[in-house]
């Protein structure tokens, strides 16, 4: 036990010093302050485009008309949208809008007021202003109509002005909420798994690249290394995505530059059960897939033949990622997305997605926790045998035929 | 002290790389595992440490089994191993600790093994720095470390100049004088025959020769005469065996049925004045060479 301590510690330590580990946590970090702090630095610029009042934060100041278009509508319309500038008048010439609209927002050409037409500036990500015009002019219509069947003019406004007071309750939990958290939980699993998961094969390979490991056999026993270097690789793992969520969080209040933040509320979605499953899979997850890595990294004499070995068990995972995100996005749950949930090569992904697109009961997260917890239990006694076989093996790369025998020697062949 | 390699049986599959392989070292005389590449030398060695399992036989220490081989035994493999990048004196902690040491007890044995090779200001430095001869130092330093009461060293001297050799030779020798066993494996016959008392030859998984170097030699029969004599004697010589001039004397190199005591008679009897006669020994390359070739049988 001692030594699996010693080993545990150094693996933690160098694995905190090591140069990979260094460059991932500084442009994670790097990623986090720059989409935490952008919005600080886009709201300071100097453009001073304030958002109009009543016209739901559209930026629009001043409206051409053509010179043909329907006068007594066009003042309507200035009437009804008093925040809008309607006072140049421009050709009927449509081949100069593209030049004239660097000029004005919006050109309308207006028949009558049910017949007209809006042009506006197409630019990435422009949203449509014609929705204003439209509620305008179907509001003048309505009322020339009521005008002409007798009502008076500011009886007809009053009528079609009438507001509601109305307010909108969610009641329940808030699935949208939580699928966004969810979606970034299994995102950050996902990668965090794989890429610790490969560092344990990594840091075995090298080590028998290095004949290091024969050294380190006669030192320890194969236990004892296997489970100290993966734990040790997992536990540095979990101290830097525990840095990450920590220092996203705090980035995130800054730049929300209040008490509640979009965070705050996106967090207000997370029970504290899901932040106990989200820990039991990540650590069962990776220590899955890490286990079954250190043994495949035993299995080769070199760090350059690792990439295709390791890539079995990333296939793998990697198709349970695809399954949960496919999942995530349509929003239902298919008895695939069912089976991959138990499956413990996918519940880690799977599972979260299954979560946020329905309430899945307690009883099911735990049995699935259980099949993933006896799956790592397997591994790491295939691991040890794959450790104890591959590390006095040296030749060529071995083949699925090679590694299915090393899984099923006696100990100690 | 003394190691007893007892019976010792390893198949691996259909290839039997051991069969009944046994020996004893003993404490202050330096045993050579010698054999063919493939003879099974590594694997005995791996059964030795614990590495590998023996599908039977006993490794005892005083007639006990190894309570811990890994602290029990010190190792120096064929192919060097260490962390690249990692710097010596924390790889040497690192080492000790996993064979027993606490914290302060490794530094300590640390600093002091590393001044007994004289090679501390490496300390701090990385292996890849350093020259070939300086890491084996470091590599013996790391078999070392703990003091073990067995020092297996697989080809301990190569790639070594003869003033490297030479030092870690006198280490070795130095250890094995306090009071422990050395167990050494090495193709380079001169340096076993110059350090090791005790031989054991193993051939395809059996031990082929075994026992004190001297009493092996002895045990040989020799075939090679040095004469030395006042007067020509080749003509007599030459009834007994080919001959050859060497250092002012001849060598007979007597045939099969010929016999060293025959041809001093008849040397004797000829009149001629004997100034030296000498049955030559075989040397340890040449017993290598007669137990692990083709011909050679078990003892």
């Amino acid at each position: 036990m001692n030594r699996f301590f010693i080993v545990f510690s150094r693996e933690l330590r160098e694995t905190l010093r090591s140069k990979p580990f260094i460059i991932i946590s500084a442009i994670m970090a790097l990623c986090l302050a720059a989409i935490a702090l952008l919005p600080l630095f886009g709201a300071s610029d100097g453009e001073k485009n304030e958002p109009v009042s009543g016209a739901d934060n559209i930026y629009i100041h001043n409206c051409a008309v053509s010179e043909n278009s329907d006068r007594e509508t066009v003042e309507k319309l200035a009437e009804a949208l008093p925040y809008i500038s309607f006072s140049a008048a421009v050709t009927d010439d449509t081949s100069q809008y593209e030049a004239l609209l660097e000029k004005y927002d919006a050109i309308l050409v207006v028949r009558s007021a049910g017949d007209y037409d809006c042009y506006e500036k197409l630019s990435l990500g422009a949203q449509s202003i014609k929705y204003l015009f439209d509620d305008a002019l179907t509001s003048i219509c309505r009322t020339d109509s009521l005008v002409q069947l007798g009502v008076s003019y500011a009886d007809a406004q009053s009528v079609l002005s009438a507001n509601i007071s109305g307010r909108s309750f969610f009641v329940g939990e808030n699935l949208f909420g939580k699928m966004i958290c969810n979606y970034v939980l299994v995102m950050l699993m996902f990668i965090s798994i794989a890429l610790y998961g490969q560092m344990v094969a990594t840091r075995v390979a090298s080590e028998k690249g290095s004949r290091t490991m024969e050294l380190l056999a006669t030192s320890a026993s194969v236990r004892e290394l296997l489970y100290g270097k993966v734990l040790g690789v997992g536990a540095a793992g979990l101290i830097q995505i525990s840095v990450f969520i920590v220092s996203a969080v705090f980035l995130l209040n800054i730049s929300s530059g209040s008490g509640i933040s979009t965070i705050a509320a996106l967090a207000a979605n997370i029970t504290a059960a899901d932040i106990v499953f989200a820990c039991a899979y990540f650590i069962l997850g990776f220590l899955l897939m890490a286990f079954l890595f250190g043994g495949l990294g035993a299995m080769v004499d070199q760090l350059e033949d690792l990439s295709g070995i390791a890539n079995i068990p990333v296939y793998i995972f990697m198709a349970g990622y695809l399954i949960a995100v496919f999942s995530t996005g349509s929003g239902s749950v298919s008895p695939l997305m069912v089976f991959a949930s138990y499956f413990p090569f996918w519940s880690p992904v799977t599972m979260f997605s299954r979560m946020s697109a329905e309430n899945v009961a307690n009883w099911e997260v735990i049995v699935s926790l259980a099949i993933l917890l006896a799956s790592c239990l397997l591994a790491a006694r295939v691991s040890v045998k794959l450790y104890a076989s591959g590390m006095l093996r040296y030749g060529k790369a071995p083949g699925i035929k090679a590694i299915l025998k090393s899984i099923n020697q006696k100990k100690g062949n | 002290m003394t190691l007893t390699v007892r019976d010792i049986y390893k198949s691996f599959g259909d290839i039997k790389a051991l069969c009944g392989v046994g020996f004893e070292a003993s404490a202050g005389h330096p045993l050579g595992l010698l054999g063919r590449n493939g003879a099974g030398k590594t694997t005995l060695m791996r059964i030795i440490m614990d590495i590998l399992k023996a599908d039977s036989g006993e490794i005892l220490l005083d007639g006990k089994p190894l309570a811990d081989a890994r602290t029990a035994i010190g190792y120096l493999p064929e192919e060097r191993g260490l962390y690249r990048t990692s710097r010596i004196g924390e790889q040497l902690i690192y080492f000790a600790r996993l064979r027993g040491m606490d914290a302060a007890r490794a530094k300590q044995a640390v600093s002091d093994t590393l001044s007994r090779f004289g090679i501390e200001e490496y300390i701090n430095r990385t292996p890849e720095t350093l020259s070939k001869g300086n890491q084996q130092r470091v590599q013996l330093a790391l078999a070392m470390i703990n003091r073990p009461e067995i020092l297996i060293l697989d080809e301990p001297f190569s790639g070594l100049d003869p003033i490297g050799t030479a030092q870690l030779k006198e280490i070795i020798r130095d250890y094995a004088a306090q009071g422990h066993i050395v167990i050494f494996s090495s193709h380079q016959m001169p340096v076993v025959e110059d350090f090791c008392e005790d031989i054991v030859i193993i051939k395809s998984g059996r031990v082929v020769t075994k026992g004190h170097l001297n009493d092996i030699r002895n045990s040989y029969h020799s075939s090679r005469v040095f004469i030395r004599a006042c007067g020509d004697i080749s003509a007599i010589a030459q009834k007994h065996g080919d001959v050859s001039a060497k250092n002012g004397g001849i060598v007979c190199a007597l045939s099969n049925d010929a016999d060293a005591n025959e041809l001093l008679a008849d040397l004797s009897s000829s009149g001629t004045q004997i100034t030296h006669f000498e049955i030559i020994r075989p040397s340890l390359e040449e017993i290598f060479i007669s137990s692990s070739g083709e011909g050679g049988n078990a003892q």
